[in-house]
């Protein structure tokens, strides 16, 4: 079992700082099970990230705090060393340079640091890595739409380019308006590589 | 009872009586939880009984205590030593101080509830209480480098947590906190229990230090002599059982050669190989002949032993034995075998290259009218011709000798297999061939003979295979 009382505690200043200091880091329990929780951090201004709230997925293991937690985005996030499919984090502190010092808000923070400094030398997704390195512009563009459509909520997210997520907007249209979730679209036309007829495929096999 | 206990790997903590004047090596005291009848019992040596048996609970009423103490006698040193199998720590218990009013006057004030329902109230908890409370911060933040316990500060205490478990001190007192590195601050103070379970959980392999000022930690052990010993002879098995296996697995090797070794003889030479072999006087020559029958069997089979083998029978057999006679003595038996391999073995050659040779050798008719084209209008020089054709035999010949390696495995079960099957074929002979057994009386013989005909048998069918698996090859065609 994990430490319990450490980690009640680190959920109570994390609730504490969060109401101190705004929102910078937010981080709450998904069920009754300390073992599991979401964090939520803030795109750091001046990166294309920012602006969007990027949502962590947060597994605990047995051996905390002498293991790193597992973190892991659950916002789908166009960054070098993060997956762009499975949210993974290439992060040193959260594999074999994690110390019991460090807590879970403090490898929030890292996270959210990286989201400022990405390593393209060390990737974790090694196509978004190649883009950061050939054209740093564009790949700021695409980083940017994706945190528009991915991690922005409310009208902002309409108002995207499509062509950055990968995706052909007139086929979103159409899916769109055959009923399906937005996100859901963009993210079965990426897995679909643009088929459509694929992607639908996908959509209604999920929604079984 | 603590197994292990924390320290900054520095000589201090090592050092001579002299250099522990930070106070009360409280290293040395037991384990803060357990009563006061126990303690006594714990890792502290006979020695140090009279300190910790009056009541002490936890560290600071240890020093308290000792304190108390020191100001009757202004100032003693009392050496505490502690055995611990491959590890010896002396250290010191220097006390000069004067009595200080803040100070319980009793262990009985000092319970660690007391203390810590009321923190700031607690007893100054180092002997140097003479000092102001800023001075006793300084002498934490340069790093107390010795088996000592931290001094903590009421000041302190709001501000100290366990860097592992978030515990504060505050919480609780009681536990044994320690400052095993040279981290500042609140971050260089942690729970004992936490950092053992810490260090546990690097594992063996990497030397534990500090995670983040790098200090290594210094381990120390209590253990008993029985346990250190017990642990070596744990680690010696450890390292033993390869080596038990490989005799374990060499002597079975050594059991089942000399059995095969006997079955080769029994089998080979009949009643004389029986009645030599039931002579109880084995003289080391057959203890190693025995064992050393299938290996010897197996390399004899190599190439490059040819030149030697002939040699070595007339070297390692009584030379006594050697008499021209028939039936040849086995002694003669065995020293004129190599020589017949070794002609055998020649006439094998120059049979299998007769005969294998032509048909490497034979034109394609394709190549043939090749071969004419190309030299079309040209005068065929007939030496250099002649050159090439010297050229193309030999390539031939390096080909046939190459295609006739053989694998070790097939050679070496073929080895094995061979005197079983020469001694079968020698006795069949003998029971089926007219006159046979007036010519080759001993069974030593007839095996032998056997052996050769199996060998000659043996090779013509080898050859006859390669013959025709030749000439298919070359008649091959895509």
């Amino acid at each position: 079992m994990p430490d319990t009382r450490r980690l009640q505690r680190e959920l109570k200043e994390a609730a504490s700082a969060t109401a101190a200091d705004g929102s910078a880091i937010k981080l709450e329990l998904v069920g009754t099970d300390l073992t599991h929780m979401k964090g939520e951090i803030a795109g750091p201004a001046g990166t294309p990230y920012e602006g969007g709230r990027f949502v962590l997925d947060i597994k605990i293991p047995d051996t905390y705090p002498f293991a790193p937690p597992i973190i892991k985005f659950e916002t789908s996030v166009y960054h070098p060393n993060v997956s762009s499919q499975t949210g993974a984090i290439c992060l040193d502190i959260l594999r074999n340079e994690w110390t019991p010092v460090l807590g879970i808000a403090k490898a929030l923070l890292s996270v959210q640091q990286l989201l400022e400094s990405p390593e393209p030398d060390d990737p974790q997704d090694a196509v978004v890595a190649a883009h950061y390195k050939r054209d740093r512009r564009d790949f700021e563009r695409t980083a940017a739409a994706w945190t528009q459509f991915y991690a922005k909520t409310g009208d902002a997210a309409t108002d995207v380019d499509f062509d950055k997520l990968g995706v052909d907007a007139r086929a979103v249209q159409r899916l769109v308006e055959m009923g399906f979730d937005k996100a859901a679209v963009v993210r079965a036309l990426r897995q679909a590589q643009g088929n459509e007829d694929a992607a639908v495929e996908t959509l209604l096999s999920s929604m079984e | 009872m603590e197994t292990a206990r924390i320290a900054p790997d520095t000589p201090a903590a090592l050092a001579s009586p002299s250099a522990s004047d930070h106070g009360a090596d409280l290293a040395l005291s037991p384990a803060n939880d357990v009563s006061p009848s126990s303690s006594a019992t714990s890792i502290v040596d006979p020695p140090t009984a009279a300190t910790a048996d009056d009541g002490a609970n936890g560290p600071f009423d240890r020093e308290a205590q000792a304190s108390g103490d020191g100001n009757s006698n202004g100032g003693n040193q009392v050496t505490f030593s502690m055995t611990a199998g491959t590890f010896s720590v002396t250290a010191a218990l220097n006390i000069s101080l004067p009595p200080s009013p803040a100070r319980p006057s009793s262990p009985a004030e000092a319970t660690p509830d007391n203390r810590a329902g009321t923190p700031p109230d607690r007893g100054t908890p180092t002997p140097n209480s003479s000092a102001s409370a800023p001075s006793r911060l300084e002498t934490v933040r340069s790093p107390q480098l010795s088996l000592d316990p931290p001094e903590i500060t009421p000041a302190m205490a709001d501000d100290i947590r366990c860097w592992i478990c978030y515990g504060d001190y505050t919480e609780t007192p009681s536990h044994r906190w320690v400052k095993p590195c040279k981290c500042r601050g609140s971050l260089g103070f942690t729970h004992e229990s936490c950092l053992l379970r810490f260090i546990a959980s690097k594992g063996d392999t990497e030397k534990p230090c500090c995670p983040q000022c790098q200090t290594p930690y210094r381990l120390i052990s209590p253990a008993p002599a029985s346990l250190v010993w017990l642990r070596r002879a744990d680690a010696l098995i450890g390292k033993a059982v390869p080596y038990v296996v490989m005799l374990g697995a060499g002597l079975s090797a050594i059991f089942v050669s000399t059995t095969y070794g006997v079955y080769v003889l029994m089998a080979m030479g009949g009643d004389e190989a029986d009645k030599w072999l039931a002579d109880p006087e084995w003289g080391w020559r057959v203890w190693a002949g025995l064992p050393l029958i299938p290996v010897g069997l197996v390399v004899a089979r190599l190439d490059s032993l040819d030149r030697v083998l002939p040699l070595v029978p007339l070297w390692l057999l009584d030379a006594k034995g050697i008499t021209v006679s028939w039936p040849p003595s086995p002694v003669t038996a065995m020293v004129a075998l190599p020589w017949l391999r070794a002609a055998y073995k020649s006439l094998r050659r120059s049979i299998t290259e007769a005969i294998l040779l032509p048909i490497l050798l034979e034109r394609d008719p394709a190549e043939e009218e090749l071969h004419n084209e190309t030299d079309l209008g040209k005068p065929v020089e007939p030496a250099v011709d002649a050159e090439a054709e010297r050229a193309r035999r030999e390539q031939a010949l390096a080909d046939l000798r190459l295609s006739n390696k053989r694998d070790m495995t097939r050679m070496s079960v073929d080895a094995i297999v061979f005197p079983a099957v020469a001694a079968h074929v020698g006795r069949a002979l003998a029971a089926w061939v007219p006159g046979f057994k007036r010519v080759f009386p001993t069974t030593l013989l007839q095996s032998l003979v056997g052996g050769v005909v199996v060998v000659v048998a043996k090779d013509v069918i080898g050859l006859r295979y390669r013959y025709l698996k030749l000439s298919a090859a070359r008649r091959k065609r895509v």
